[in-house]
């Protein structure tokens, strides 16, 4: 579309034009400009479209200004408020010494405050929550994160967690678990913490671990690192039942049965015992989207023409 | 209207509470327009008061007292809102990798309106304020060239100004604008 020449004097007066602030003589200037050229006219009826437009921009909640000072002076008479007066006179050296004191014993105060431990901890229920530089956690149940509250970008993690973390080249993200430590740039990724052995398990990205003195180790996407007293081990990630309580999904691709009944019942708090022999490496392949455990339970063994019966707390399987 | 310039020993309580009372509600639309929440465009014209009354003494005011609110509002609202869409840009980003088949494009009007809205938010300070002013207090040039402090020539070029930044950041739009337009004008107009 052509438009006309650029010129400020031009774009003043059809605005003075359109808001009726123009002279007599400014407004034939108009009319005459409008009528040289269809492009003109075109150009001064964008201007009006606009102004016509941007009405619906307008404030829609009016304020009460004398509620508005009350809520001011209430905010002033906080402390942090209150204006800053300087010690002008009888500057003793005491004072030089009591003030070298104070500031001492405040920045004191204000590191430990700002080093102070802030625990983000799970009970009974799985918890997401994003952290200070934007990454976010989810927790599974009875898990906890500690971090410093001025967060530099360094957590101990005690059970287990899966992480997305915020890309910043600048600071790694670093992941202290028991006596290994996981660092990353800008991933996502699991790890979990178990009596034996703790399991990082990489989703998007890649993350480097380095255990107690020993090597740094890379694992990417796909791949997951089994941590034990007797070192570190990479494998090929087997399933996705690790996410399950984040993404309350249970995907199952040729997954034995014994690895699902161990995740089921751990997410439904239920013992669960695979009696009959070899059944328990029987190859599952299905996906279970926020259903009960008995659902899960009838599914899982009827594909694999089993039964299930409670005993008690116990579930059993035959 | 009052001229307030806080002096060295900074001002008085009550010349401060004539200042915030004569000027809170006009800053708080700015505010609004800027922000699109209420209860966030009174923080900042707060954060912006409690400044100015902590600073008194330091504060030096080149141009009039309200020209020195306007960008002040102005600068605290570009800030805060850089930090919010930090914060919302990670958020879609999680929710997209969260559920990757959800989501879809807004409405037509919606999207118009944020154009709109980015649009007016993309002029420079002065330009703003006197847009405002004009647009949304409906004030005539002269009245904005005295709050401002400024000549009735500059509101003029402001203005202009505006509507041609306006019109370039639109340009793909204003087909859709058009329609709109008439059908507001169709609707106030029909008799029934």
């Amino acid at each position: 579309m052509s438009a006309p020449r650029f010129d400020p004097a031009i774009d003043a007066l059809l605005v003075k034009y359109l808001l009726g602030e123009a002279t007599a003589a400014e407004r034939e200037q108009v009319t005459g400009w409008c009528a040289l050229d269809a492009a003109n006219r075109r150009y001064f009826d964008h201007f009006r479209l606009l102004w016509d437009a941007s009405r619906a921009q307008a404030p829609a909640e009016p304020v009460d200004e004398m509620a508005a000072w009350e809520r001011f002076q209430a905010r002033r008479a906080e402390p942090a408020m209150s204006p800053v007066r300087s010690i002008r006179r009888h500057r003793s050296p005491l004072l030089w010494v009591a003030a070298a004191a104070v500031i001492a014993l405040t920045a004191t105060a204000i590191w430990g405050y700002l080093n102070r431990t802030l625990t983000l901890q799970s009970n009974a229920i799985a918890l997401t929550q994003t952290l200070p530089d934007g990454s976010q956690v989810t927790l599974n149940k009875h898990s906890s994160l500690k971090y410093t509250a001025r967060f530099d970008r360094s957590v101990t993690l005690d059970g287990e967690g899966f992480f997305d973390i915020r890309q910043n080249p600048a600071q790694p993200f670093l992941v202290k678990v028991g006596a290994a430590t996981v660092q990353v740039l800008g991933t996502s990724f699991n790890i979990r913490q178990g009596d034996s052995a703790t399991i990082v398990t990489v989703e998007t990205g890649r993350v480097a671990i380095r255990v107690g003195g020993d090597r740094q180790q890379e694992i990417g996407a796909g791949q997951e690192v089994r941590i034990t007293a007797g070192g570190a081990t990479i494998r090929t990630t087997t399933d996705q039942l690790y996410q399950y309580y984040r993404t309350r999904v249970f995907a199952c691709h040729a997954t034995p049965l014994g690895r699902l009944a161990q995740v089921l019942s751990e997410a439904y708090d239920t013992p669960i015992r695979i009696d009959t022999p070899g059944a328990a490496d029987l190859p599952l392949t299905a996906t279970f989207r926020d259903e009960s455990l008995d659902q899960v339970l009838d599914v899982a063994t009827k594909t694999l023409g089993l039964s299930w019966s409670r005993q008690g707390q116990e579930v059993v399987i035959r | 209207m009052e001229e307030f310039q806080p002096g060295p020993g900074g001002f008085t309580d009550e010349a401060f509470e004539r200042l915030f009372k004569s000027h809170f509600r006009r800053l708080h639309a700015y505010a609004c327009t800027l922000l699109r929440d209420g209860s966030q465009a009174e923080e900042m014209v707060q954060n912006v008061f409690a400044r100015l009354y902590e600073r008194a003494g330091e504060v030096r005011i080149e141009t009039s007292t309200e020209a020195y609110l306007y960008r002040s509002v102005y600068h605290e609202c570009l800030n805060h809102q850089k930090h919010l869409k930090v914060r919302r840009a990670y958020q879609a980003h999680a929710v997209r990798q969260g559920e990757p088949s959800s989501g879809g494009p807004g409405s037509p009007l919606k999207e118009l309106e944020s154009r709109i809205r980015g649009a007016m938010n993309e002029l420079p300070e002065q330009c703003r304020t006197i847009f405002q002013l004009s647009r949304f207090e409906s004030l005539k040039y002269r009245e904005i060239a005295d709050h401002l402090g400024i000549s009735v020539k500059t509101v003029e070029n402001q203005m202009g100004k505006a509507l041609r930044i306006l019109r370039e950041q639109l340009i793909d739009y204003l087909p859709v604008i058009l329609i709109i337009v008439l059908k507001t004008i169709l609707y106030v107009s029909a008799p029934f």
